[in-house]
């Protein structure tokens, strides 16, 4: 048998029997020069102490680098690998695809510099800790200087090379508009005849919180902006940027109700809550809207039980609708009435009463549908006028969830328009049992 | 890099072998499998394989006498001795080791 497997004695150390050592070395020599003609050895070891690759090995070596290479370019997400201090080392093609970077703008330089200010600590502090071994990986997000100079939100992952490099770390990068899931959800289910509007809802509703989750960041950094001295002669355009926000916040949280709505999900918790203290709650919270209007509002508590089986959150929700349509819909220095009475007993009636542009009568049966937006009052400001036509459709949902009825009257065009809120009353306590509270 | 695979504490008994190996290369790749398999086939329990990767430590092999990669060494139990290629004639090796060579199972 032609056997290339060469097999000798242990390696000696130089020592009184240097022949023996220098015939062991020879055996290995020769051993190691039949490997080497039938193919088997990789490399060569020199007397000063280099190896050198043999060239089958070293074509093996660059086909196998070439199709990782082309494996890397090929993935839509910009895999950028860096070494302890930040210094990109390379990337891949997508980075000219996706970031507009060239590959020589951006070898040699630091991750860093493409990082937003704002966003440096974040990035820093994660990779910090993934390249010193503390965590495996960190996803992060950040906005990015692409080659154009714009800035883009990417989210990315860094993990520690291992193996090849102890000191370097590999980003992947993707741009947020390529990907609008952060989570492994699965997909919502093919639309397939009558479940098609339930898949549209969901979609919608995942939609809708995706798209409003990068709006938080975004709104902190605002408040930051405008808190900082520096940018005080950016006042006006950092009030009109954050104005912005908060409308696309709303928007979306009204798409989001809408949609949840639709499928039925609300979740309500029953708590026994004082209404009229909820009452004082949500005007305080309107307040802005209320004084930005000047109105005045005057408060008539009649009822003389009420507490009520409501989910907290929700009641704010609802009764914050209430108040702010009937700013927006009243002219200035108009009043709105809040008023509460038990009628019928098991229930706590709670009217809102505004003397604003009213309801037409063959509009009121219609109020309560989705994407329905009452006229606009010339007085209404401009930035609270837009929405999408949900907010009484939402707030009439949100209380029939919690057991109770969202119903509107009006005497017609100019002459007020009045809604009440009615809520089941909390059974009175059992003998011998204590409400929590 | 030095390294060293999974293997049993054993130190009685246990065969401990050092593989001389040249990065990713072909036959550093084809001996390293080989030396696993014959060792998980052959003493499951009881066997520690050590790396050195010669592309990173040169001077180790130098050092330990090694002229070419891939080689392993098995430094227990005694006697020492060293096989020079990637380990792809089992029943070679077998002998070499100077264990029964057992036919496909």
């Amino acid at each position: 048998m032609n056997t290339t497997t060469r097999v000798c004695p242990p390696t000696l150390t130089p020592g009184p029997e240097h022949a023996a050592t220098l015939a062991l070395r020879l055996a290995h020599a020769e051993n190691a020069l039949q490997a080497l003609a039938s193919g088997q050895i990789d490399a060569i070891i020199d007397l000063d102490g280099n190896a050198h690759l043999l060239r089958p090995a070293q074509e093996h070596l660059r086909q196998n680098e070439r199709q990782l290479q082309a494996v890397i370019d090929s993935v839509p997400d910009v895999i950028m690998v860096v070494n302890r201090g930040g210094m990109i080392l390379s990337q891949s093609h997508a980075a000219h695809r996706a970031l507009g970077n060239e590959p020589e703008a951006l070898r040699g330089k630091s991750i860093f510099e493409h990082i937003h200010t704002d966003d440096f600590a974040t990035v820093y502090s994660a990779f910090f800790n993934v390249i010193e071994g503390f965590h495996e990986t960190a996803a992060l997000q950040f906005r990015y200087r692409t080659g154009d100079g714009s800035y883009r939100i990417i989210h990315a992952t860094v993990a520690k090379l291992h193996d090849v490099s102890p000191a370097n770390a590999v980003f992947s990068l993707r741009p947020a508009t390529h990907r609008i899931s952060r989570h492994a959800e699965p997909l919502p289910p093919e639309p397939t005849g009558p479940q098609t509007p339930l898949a549209k809802d969901r979609f919608l509703a995942m939609l809708a919180h995706e798209l409003s989750t990068p709006l938080a960041p975004a709104l902190l950094g605002i408040q930051e902006l405008q808190q900082d001295a520096r940018f005080a002669e950016a006042g006006p355009v950092l009030a009109m940027i954050r104005r912005n926000i908060e409308m696309e916040k709303r928007l979306l949280a009204e798409l989001f109700d809408f949609t949840t709505l639709g499928q039925r999900k609300v979740r309500v918790r029953s708590d026994w809550i004082d209404a009229h203290e909820a009452i004082r709650l949500a005007l305080e919270t309107c307040r802005p809207e209320i004084t930005a209007a000047q109105i005045q509002v005057l408060i008539d508590f009649r009822a003389s039980d009420a507490v009520v089986l409501a989910d907290s959150v929700k009641l704010q929700q609802v009764m914050w609708n209430l108040l702010k349509n009937a700013a927006k819909f009243s002219p200035p220095r108009s009043t709105i009435s809040i008023s509460t009475f038990n009628d019928p007993p098991d229930r706590l009636a709670i009217e809102f009463a505004d003397h604003g542009i009213g309801i037409e009568p063959e509009m009121l049966p219609l109020i309560f549908d989705p994407f329905q937006q009452g006229d606009l009052s010339p007085h209404s400001r401009r930035e609270v006028s837009s929405g999408l036509g949900l907010g009484l459709f939402i707030a009439k949902g949100l209380a029939e969830a919690q057991g109770g009825t969202l119903t509107a009257l009006s005497e017609g065009h100019c002459k007020g328009a009045t809604f009440c809120l009615t809520l089941p009353k909390a059974p009175p306590p059992s003998p011998g049992k204590t409400p929590e509270r | 890099m030095n390294d060293t695979l999974p293997v049993s504490d054993n130190p009685n008994g246990a065969y401990v072998f050092r593989l001389y190996f040249a990065g990713g290369a072909p036959n550093s790749v084809r001996a390293l499998a080989n030396l696993y398999a014959i060792c998980r086939k052959h003493f499951p329990e009881s066997h520690r394989i050590e790396l050195i990767d010669v592309l990173k430590d040169p001077m180790r092999a130098l050092t330990d006498a090694i002229l070419v990669t891939p080689t392993v060494v098995k430094l227990s139990p005694e006697p020492a001795l060293q096989i020079i290629g990637n380990l792809s004639e089992e029943e070679e090796v077998l002998r070499a080791l100077g264990l029964p060579q057992k036919e496909s199972e």
